[in-house]
């Protein structure tokens, strides 16, 4: 979709650093904007469009890690790439495990695969943004029948879990259809992800 | 033996076949032997007997086996001569008494050889050990004449024990004199060409030298004065200014001294001077000789220890540097990669500017301006460090205590900082310090990362101010818990104390505002502009 934006939030506590990640992503046709204090990043943070956040791992006392668990309760949308100068590999698996990372790149920077993984970040964000908007006009109920479904059980099955007729829960599936566009179940399936 | 079997440089068989140094020595014999004739009037022996000497000094130098060799050139020299009495028991006793004494040189030198060996002492106590033995020698070898004396044929012309006894009190005397006066210049010309020679005189500086001067004047007034008061010529205040100028200067400028009372002595005393009052200033100048010398190996033995030290505290103290670079590496990589990310975006800037149609000056001169001041960033970080890293120096230079503070600031900081403390540099007053920069800078490092560690996330700050003729640096850690020190920094404070005190000042650990200030004071070296 052209009317969606692109937003870059860098937060490293090195304000050359951040200045500097800022202007190149500027220079590659996305809105960016630079912190260099965590708090100073979740007070400018605006959650529309697609958006991909750079952090440092290391922001002084802060770790970028809680910069990411904030994030997800505040945008679920909001791609997140993390960046360090000391790479840990317990902390790398649980960058992208735990913390939904798109990646994490150690310091001095890999320009072109920063470059890379920002897009990648915007594009799972844009998807999510636009899956959200579809999944946003269901019902409770119904939202609870896609996610049983997600997990593969068939409707009799879920009918039975929850205490309903199988013929309601056909009816949601029709509703949830109608609602989102989608046309098969694994479309469906791919919205929740 | 051939001689090119030792190796090059080997100080102890210099080029010198066995053969060469014995005759060598019997030719010196032949001259000195008879020349101690005319210091010879009193007894059978003479009051100076430098031929002692130049044995002393060769069996020193060539090894005591020498020593047989040598008492069987004596033996051929007076055969030569022809003083040997007819009848075979005086003969005997008398070939007793010239072979005996070079044999007792070769055991008293083999004697503290082995016994320095044994000790297993440093090599700069082996000059003790020399002084030590131009006493012994000669002591061992009057004793040994002692027994044959009474048998000597001479001896008609001495009748009572006691006057056998004052002879050989002669032989010590001229024998104590001989290689004292001898045996120090020639084993300084053996050793001219030994590998790592030390000057003699590198203890010399103009303000002692006129020191030394002024206290050997005014000994010589001393024994003026009281000459003049019918005291006679008295040694004893000369044999203070001796003990002073061997302990303040070294050995070799006490022989100086020593030389010229033995030159009044031997040479210069009234012709009418009494032989028992010559006799007994011999005495006084011998144990001046002795004391001298003695006290002058000595005192440069000392100070041998102590440069030793201070060289192996040089040592350590780089090691503890090392020790620091390697605990703040992580760090300092941290730091390294910050801006070298800036510098590889920046390029990727550069190459897509000149890949646009039109090019933004403006763009391009900021880039340009961001890179000199990351490079110029880098550049500072690793010339601090390599500093820091580099082994101390001996000699000592002034140092701008600013820029000291300000290398200590920048070294520390990306530790600092991955603990989230600020350390603040309050501006410091101009002062010169002297001393070695990297060991003071190591000082101030050390107490930082001391204040760091014990204070996460709040702010150290560091001041200096000048008082005077006194610097003082003062480091204000707020939290008072230093106690816990993770990484051994316990020792850092030490070591800082050690240096700080190494440089004449001292360092202070108060409790001030609930935290705890660090100051070093140290002494003011000289105005930093004519003022």
């Amino acid at each position: 979709m052209p009317s969606e934006t692109e937003t870059v939030y860098v937060v490293d506590d090195d304000v050359d650093l951040a200045d500097s990640l800022a202007r190149l992503f500027a220079r590659h046709g996305m809105r960016s904007k630079a912190f260099v204090t965590p708090s100073a990043f979740t007070a400018a943070y605006q959650p529309s469009g697609a958006i991909c956040v750079v952090t440092d791992v290391m922001l002084g006392a802060v770790h970028g890690f809680d910069i990411a668990r904030t994030l997800a309760s505040i945008d679920p949308a909001a791609a997140v790439v993390f960046m360090t100068a000391w790479p840990v590999t317990a902390d790398a698996v649980d960058a992208i495990r735990r913390h939904g990372g798109v990646d994490y790149l150690e310091k001095p920077i890999d320009v072109p695969r920063l470059l890379v993984s920002v897009e990648e970040g915007l594009q799972w964000s844009a998807r999510r943004r636009r899956s959200a908007l579809r999944l946003g006009a269901l019902s409770g109920r119904e939202r609870q029948v896609l996610h049983l479904l997600a997990d593969g059980k068939s409707s009799k099955v879920i009918a039975a879990e929850l205490n309903l007729s199988p013929k309601t829960i056909e009816d949601h599936r029709a509703s949830i259809r109608a609602k989102t566009g989608a046309c098969s179940l694994q479309e469906l399936i791919s919205l929740l992800r | 033996m051939s001689a090119n079997s030792s190796a090059p440089g080997d100080p102890a068989h210099v080029r010198l076949k066995p053969t060469v140094i014995v005759t060598i020595y019997a030719a010196a014999f032949l001259v000195l032997h008879p020349l101690a004739a005319a210091w010879g009037q009193l007894s059978i022996y003479s009051i100076w007997y430098p031929i002692a000497g130049v044995r002393f000094a060769l069996l020193w130098r060539f090894g005591p086996k020498l020593s047989a060799p040598f008492a069987a050139a004596d033996l051929l020299a007076h055969l030569v001569w022809g003083d040997f009495p007819a009848r075979p028991l005086q003969a005997a006793t008398f070939a007793a008494s010239i072979v005996l004494p070079p044999l007792a040189y070769g055991l008293a030198i083999a004697t503290l050889k082995a016994l320095r060996r044994r000790a297993g002492g440093k090599p700069s106590e082996d000059a003790v050990a020399l002084a030590v033995g131009m006493a012994f020698a000669p002591a061992l070898a009057s004793i040994s004449s002692l027994p044959w004396a009474f048998f000597d044929g001479r001896a008609l012309a001495v009748t009572t024990l006691l006057e056998q006894l004052g002879a050989v009190l002669v032989f010590l005397v001229g024998d104590v004199l001989g290689v004292l006066l001898i045996a120090p210049p020639l084993l300084w010309l053996f050793g001219l060409r030994d590998p790592g020679r030390e000057d003699p005189f590198q203890r010399v500086s103009p303000a002692k030298l006129a020191e030394a001067c002024a206290v050997v004047a005014l000994a010589a007034l001393a024994a003026w004065i009281s000459q003049n008061n019918g005291l006679g010529l008295r040694l004893e205040p000369m044999l203070l200014a001796t003990a002073w100028v061997g302990l303040r200067l070294g050995a070799a400028t006490a022989w100086i001294v020593i030389a010229g009372v033995s030159a009044y002595v031997l040479f210069l005393l009234p012709a009418n001077t009494e032989q028992s009052v010559r006799i007994a200033l011999h005495m006084l100048t011998a144990s001046l000789a002795v004391e001298g010398y003695v006290v002058g190996s000595f005192s440069d033995a000392h100070e041998r220890h102590l440069q030793e030290i201070a060289r192996k505290d040089r040592l350590l103290m780089h090691a503890e540097r090392l020790k620091t670079l390697r605990a703040m590496s992580v760090a300092i990589i941290h730091e390294l990669a910050q801006p070298l990310s800036v510098l590889a975006i920046e390029a990727k800037t550069l190459r897509e500017i000149s890949r646009a149609p039109t090019i933004d000056q403006q763009e391009l001169k900021a880039v340009a301006h961001l890179i000199e001041r990351k490079s110029a960033n880098l550049a500072d970080l690793a010339r601090r460090l390599r500093g820091f890293g580099e082994r101390g120096v001996a000699e000592r230079a002034p140092i701008d205590l600013q820029a000291l503070l300000q290398d200590a600031v920048a070294i520390v900081r990306p530790e600092a900082k991955a603990a989230n403390v600020t350390v603040r540099l309050r501006d410091s007053s101009e002062a010169r310090i002297e001393g070695a920069a990297v060991e003071l800078q190591q000082a101030v490092v050390n107490l930082l990362r001391n204040a760091v560690a014990a204070a996460p996330g709040e702010e150290v700050m560091v001041a200096s101010r000048r008082n005077g003729s006194v610097a003082t640096i003062q480091i204000d850690n707020p939290v008072r818990n230093s106690a816990e020190s993770p990484n051994g920094m316990g020792i850092g404070l030490i070591i800082a104390k050690t240096i700080v005190e190494a440089h004449g000042g001292q360092l202070q650990q108060t409790e001030a505002h609930g935290g705890v200030r660090y100051s070093i004071r140290l002494p003011i070296h000289c105005e930093p502009h004519a003022q």
